[in-house]
């Protein structure tokens, strides 16, 4: 059967010497990043395990490549930990995938800050170096659900306080993969960005759509990302795929400039809604690439639909997220929610086998993403969401879930969290405490939050509302919060 | 505008952002890491820049200027002083 790695493994032996992935001005072979994941591989094969989750701690390190391909080559899920989340996050991740080790980097300074979390919580058991990798084996490690055919285990923002596992296999990845390998017009030289974290699931677009045609995937630092026109010149990138913000980013610098990204032939987009006022700068940026909107939730494996929008339509409001991928249907439920089914779409999620976002009907089990939808002539529109779910910067984020931190923190205090938009973007997110203004409690539950929440979901600022009006069914009327603070 | 005029901008600006966000205003000063502190994301980071280029009428070309060289508030007024002439 298919595996994520096979895609890889077949490039090694057609394209040994191109370059896999350029990291500052370091650049490293097929052969090399192959050769290096065996050494993960054939240590975790002694060790066992199949079929589990294997936590990744570390971002945008050779190492972490090569770990993540040699914890697929063993058998296993990678499940990533991020070096940019408060330790409290990566520690609940840790406990919701009953990982039993910790695969990270000797070198990352951070990795070593948190183990020593782990070791004070109790957790730890032993580290084993083995080179440059540190293998940290975990204490207590719950009875692992049982999985098979398990490619990475991700975790997405939950209303109910505690972030959702969602458990992707081999077999959903490599139909993605499938499609998008005859999609995507890529060849071995060409030079593919990835903007992403590991925890968001479009940087397995990054790393395998790249792999498995023998390109080179170019991976920007933070400070690189800042100025995404200058790091598109200097790596001389040929495929740019973010979330629209950064295409934000680059109008504000103005980096759109007539001509200014020329050497583009295709510029993805993913994570949130895309406007045509910035595709059609974006076109004039780079007047030979080919710009592709995608569309899809977690639990749909990376992207389940995509519209190539046409130059010069003079067409405003958002980018249809136009046709569903083959070996997938969808629904549009009465209320005019999209449902999902088929090869890329899970069942259930990773820790909570009983959500209610699954529907099974007639044997066919549908994932309701929440996103209203309408169809259009060109495919579907996206409307909004049926629920308080917010997309900002790309990051998907339950408000519910920022409610839930301040409740952690103290559950007399009263709040409500506000997602302030304007056309459909959202601008900041917004935490009103009920109460009169108050400092002390100001600065404590922002502590907190920033200590358990991602920085994305800490909000931009905390205002005091005396008393929160009511709407007509006697619920905390949040659109009124809203307009009153503004 | 004198060097110490841009600096001052700046760090108002910054100390603005971190009340927002509950860092103590003692923690701002001209070297500190704005990105590093944890203060700013790349986003936010952004729209200072924007907000200083309508400020002093300084264009800041992240194109030219690498992002490294005005990652605290000191740098980042010695690029705009600079300019200012």
């Amino acid at each position: 059967m298919m595996k994520l790695q096979t895609y890889v493994e077949d490039t090694v032996e057609r394209f040994p010497e191109h370059t896999a992935i350029a990291l500052g001005n370091t650049e490293y072979s097929y052969n090399t990043l192959w050769q290096d994941s065996d050494t993960v591989r054939r240590y975790i094969d002694t060790q066992g395990f199949k079929n589990r989750a294997i936590a990744l701690y570390g971002s945008k390190l050779y190492a972490v490549y090569y770990s993540l391909l040699g914890i697929l080559r063993s058998g296993n899920a990678y499940c990533p930990l991020n070096p940019k989340f408060p330790a409290q996050r990566n520690l609940s991740v840790l406990k919701a995938s009953s990982t039993p080790v910790i695969v990270g980097s000797r070198s990352d300074k951070s990795f070593a800050t948190f183990l020593e979390t782990v070791a004070s919580r109790g957790l730890l058991k032993t580290q084993v170096h083995q080179g440059e990798i540190v293998y940290a084996y975990l204490n207590d490690v719950p009875a692992p659900k049982a999985h098979s055919d398990l490619a990475y285990v991700l975790f997405t923002s939950g209303s109910t306080g505690s972030p959702k596992g969602v458990g992707i296999s081999h077999a959903q990845a490599c139909s993605y993969m499938d499609h998008m390998y005859h999609f995507l017009e890529l060849g071995a030289n060409d030079r593919c960005s990835h903007t992403f974290d590991l925890t968001f699931d479009l940087s397995v677009h990054d790393l395998f759509v790249t792999w498995s045609k023998g390109a080179a995937l170019c991976v920007p630092d933070d400070m690189e990302l800042m100025s995404p026109a200058r790091y598109i010149r200097d790596y001389r990138i040929t495929s740019w795929f973010s979330v629209p913000s950064m295409l934000e980013i680059m109008r504000k610098l103005k980096q759109l400039k007539a001509g200014n990204l020329a050497g583009l032939k295709t510029m993805m987009f993913c994570g949130e809604a895309l406007p045509y006022t910035l595709v059609n700068e974006a076109f004039n940026a780079a007047p030979q690439a080919r710009i592709i909107n995608l569309y899809g939730p977690t639990e749909a494996t990376i992207a389940i639909s995509s519209y190539i929008p046409e130059r010069h339509t003079g067409r405003e409001g958002v980018v249809e997220i136009g046709q569903v991928f083959p070996g997938n249907e969808y629904h549009i439920s009465p209320e005019g929610e999209l449902w999902l089914s088929g090869k890329q779409v899970i069942s259930s999620y990773y820790d909570l086998p009983g959500a209610d976002k699954f529907e099974t009907i007639a044997g066919k089990v549908w994932y309701k993403t929440g996103d209203l939808v309408a169809e259009g002539p060109e495919g579907l529109i996206y409307k909004g969401r049926t629920d308080e779910q917010v997309k900002y910067r790309g990051f998907r984020i339950e408000l519910k879930e920022i409610e839930s931190a301040a409740m952690a923190f103290s559950d007399t205090v009263r709040t409500v969290c506000l997602a302030d938009k304007e056309q459909e973007q959202v601008k900041q997110l917004i935490l009103v405490v009920e109460g009169k203004h108050d400092d002390a409690l100001r600065s404590g539950l922002l502590m907190y939050l920033r200590e358990h929440l991602p920085v994305y979901m800490v909000p931009e600022s905390i205002r005091f509302v005396e008393k929160f009006p009511l709407n007509s069914n006697g619920k905390t009327d949040k659109s009124a919060i809203l307009e009153s603070i503004k | 505008m004198t060097r110490s005029d841009i600096e001052q901008i700046i760090l108002s600006e910054v100390k603005q952002r971190a009340a927002l966000l509950g860092f103590p205003a003692t923690d701002v000063h001209a070297g500190l890491d704005l990105m590093r502190s944890g203060l700013y994301d790349s986003m936010a980071f952004i729209d200072l820049i924007v907000a200083m280029e309508e400020k002093t009428g300084v264009e800041i070309d992240l194109e030219t200027i690498a992002p490294k060289d005005i990652a605290t508030p000191g740098k980042l007024c010695d690029i705009i002083y600079r300019q200012h002439g």
